[in-house]
């Protein structure tokens, strides 16, 4: 509504009936510009959240400076009593929502922080991907009782980067199924997408999950995932490209189609779009270059104008149905 | 009744708007569809220059001809944007300008070799003409950005580096201040605003890395450090220069509460005075906030997660007097924050 008001009034001033000296008045009015309790607000909030994760920030890095003059009692004093301390303000801020859930933020990152120093200190042997892959585990319980999109995003963040260091050791799944090259790529498509389908379906229901923005970045991971899929198994012919193509057919269809019908977005479909296009240039351009023939290259730049073009069009026209 | 309606029947009903309703306006397309016409663009632009490159091999070996040839496809896709016909011309223009850029550049990098000063010189010339000239927001936008980077260029090569970043700020700052003083330039002024940020956001990237590399190995700790200051201080100086524009924004703020606003803004800056990046990323959510720009707000803490990351990996100074910095920072802010509603009254809210 706000970004529909905002593009409204900018319409207008460009149209030049809102002269210069009222466009100030005009933006006020329409809620637009934050008045003194807004700007109040508005610092509240951010003084809230800098402090809240400078500090903690400040308590990460001392632990990662690893000072030699300073005993690893009073380390793992310091981290426990953060931690201690936040969720201590969580319980006593618990009616102002945004301390308490700054408060478990802070929680979370320092456990983090004293997973990473018990690992070290007592040289667990554990590979990376258990250190964060515990540590989304750990927080859960936190994750969901504060109903804050940006904590569920930084868990989600954990399992995503616990997967990477995962791949980067073992290469497939236990050691025994999946053992391919791609099996990380796969392995975050499944998990965001499915991350992204259970996003979805809960904001419907809870009030504080409704912000799109959350969504967006989860289809932004699972859309590079699988568009990466393809294009690998496209450029490298050892590999199978039916079961990628076939899952991102699949995958781009029913994209379009929820983000079209069902809960119109158009961010989602302009990424997919944006995918379409970068995987059919890639087919292409496979093509040609396997042909050598030069001129190729200019009918592969018009091709991917009108494509451009088309979803261009496309989208300009779903985002006039939007605003009529 | 749509959003249109509702904005116009408001703005009339205040007497803010001037004249009839424009019987067809143009909804502002969202950013993310310009971003997808980059792209398209961009990607468009590498292939046509593997076509030139390609067929015409010997012919672009000459300088001349690269310059000539970039200068023609700048003015060809002028042209095309100019009349605007399609989304595929449209489409074309842009292709066919980065292209032609391209070749200009490194055209003028072949002629310039010796020296990059003249180089930097040029494509900045070049740039600030295609900002003003250039009909599409989309290509002034990068045109903008390349703008910044050869400022800052010019002023690396005459060993001015600390002023690349202040210089940029201020750029951002003036236009997203003064986004709606001209209907004329408004376009102009927020292409440019658009592109300083982009700009902010690689500057800032090769300073941490200059900053750290570079100075550790050729220079003393102290000249290091007085770089760092400077850079430091003309930013301190730009935030300043904001706030006030803003104070001035605000007519009905009181003396005093425009006193003690200057005073939060100077502590601030006193207590995050050596953490790179923290100050441009305030500005951006600041003046994101001050005109109803959410693209902004989520740019301005984009470049604060980015600045986070870098801050940890920098090499000027150890963890431990960055633990102290943010642990300062830290308590400052939440201090701030119990002193808001003690000096401008209300209280604080529940959620």
């Amino acid at each position: 509504m706000t970004i529909q008001k905002q593009s409204a009034v900018l319409a207008l001033f460009e149209a030049g009936v809102i002269p210069s000296e009222k466009m100030s008045a005009a933006l006020s009015l329409l809620g637009l510009k934050p008045d003194k309790q807004g700007w109040l607000t508005i610092f509240e909030r951010l003084l809230l959240c800098f402090g809240g994760c400078a500090i903690a920030f400040a308590v990460i890095f001392f632990i990662a400076y690893n000072w030699a003059d300073m005993s690893r009692l009073s380390k793992f004093t310091l981290l426990q009593a953060s931690i201690i301390i936040s969720v201590f303000c969580y319980w006593r801020f618990a009616h102002t929502i945004l301390i308490g859930r700054l408060a478990l933020l802070v929680a979370s990152l320092l456990v983090g922080a004293l997973m990473a120093f018990f690992g070290q200190t007592y040289q667990t042997g554990a590979d990376s991907w258990q250190l964060f892959f515990y540590w989304a585990l750990l927080i859960t319980p936190w994750v969901v009782i504060s109903q804050f999109s940006t904590l569920w995003l930084v868990w989600l963040s954990l399992l995503n980067l616990s997967l990477v260091l995962y791949f980067d050791v073992f290469h497939s799944v236990f050691g025994l199924v999946f053992d391919s090259e791609n099996s990380l790529s796969w392995s975050l498509f499944g998990l965001n997408t499915i991350a992204l389908i259970v996003w979805e379906i809960c904001s419907q229901k809870i009030v504080n999950l409704t912000e799109r923005w959350p969504q967006r970045l989860i289809a932004l991971v699972s859309g590079w995932a699988i568009t990466s899929l393809v294009i690998y198994t496209i450029v490298d012919e050892s590999e199978n490209s039916f079961s990628p193509l076939f899952v991102w057919f699949i995958w781009i269809g029913l994209f379009m189609w929820v983000y079209r019908r069902l809960r119109t977005d158009l961010f989602m479909l302009a990424g997919a779009c944006l995918s379409a296009i970068i995987v059919v240039v890639s087919m292409l351009a496979k093509q040609i270059i396997d042909t050598g023939e030069e001129e190729a290259l200019l009918l592969l730049s018009v091709v991917i104008i009108g494509m451009g073009a088309g979803a261009t069009y496309w989208l300009k026209q779903v985002h006039e149905e939007i605003e009529s | 009744m749509s959003q249109q309606d509702n904005v116009w029947t408001t703005l009339k009903r205040a007497d803010l708007v001037v004249g009839d309703k424009p019987e067809k306006l143009t909804a502002d397309t969202p950013w993310y569809i310009k971003t997808l016409l980059a792209v398209a663009g961009w990607l468009a632009s590498l292939f046509i220059l593997a076509f030139l490159g390609l067929m015409y091999n010997q012919l672009l070996e000459s300088v001349a001809a690269d310059i000539i040839l970039g200068s023609g496809m700048i003015f060809l896709a002028y042209q095309l944007l100019l009349k605007q016909h399609s989304d595929f011309v449209e489409h074309l223009g842009l292709a066919i300008s980065l292209a032609g850029q391209a070749l200009f550049i490194f055209g003028i990098i072949e002629w310039q070799s010796t020296t990059y000063l003249a180089s930097w010189l040029a494509v900045l010339c070049l740039n600030v003409g295609l900002v003003i000239l250039m009909p599409h927001f989309v290509h002034r936008v990068i045109s903008a950005f390349f703008v910044c980077i050869c400022l800052a260029g010019v002023m690396t090569e005459f060993g001015f580096y600390f002023l690349a970043l202040p210089t940029v700020m201020l750029i951002c700052a003036w236009c997203w201040l003064h986004e709606f003083d001209s209907v004329r330039w408004h376009r102009h002024l927020t292409a440019i605003g658009y592109g300083s940020i982009l700009a902010l956001l690689l500057i800032q990237t090769t300073q941490i890395f200059d900053s750290g590399m570079t100075f550790l190995m050729n220079q003393r700790v102290l000249e290091q450090y007085i770089y760092f200051s400077w850079s430091s201080l003309l930013a301190v100086a730009v935030i300043l220069y904001v706030t006030v524009a803003l104070i001035k924004q605000h007519q009905t703020l009181t003396k005093a509460s425009s006193f003690y606003i200057l005073l939060l803004a100077m502590i601030f800056a006193g207590a995050a005075f050596n953490i790179a990046g923290l100050y441009i990323a305030v500005m951006i959510m600041v003046l994101g906030f001050a005109s109803g720009h959410r693209l902004l707000i989520g740019l301005g803490i984009i470049f604060l997660l980015f600045c986070i990351s870098h801050y940890y990996y920098a090499l000027n100074t150890t963890l431990l007097m960055k633990s102290i910095s943010l642990f300062v920072l830290g308590i400052v802010l939440i201090g701030l924050y119990w002193c808001l509603p003690r000096l401008f009254g209300g209280k604080h809210e529940a959620g």
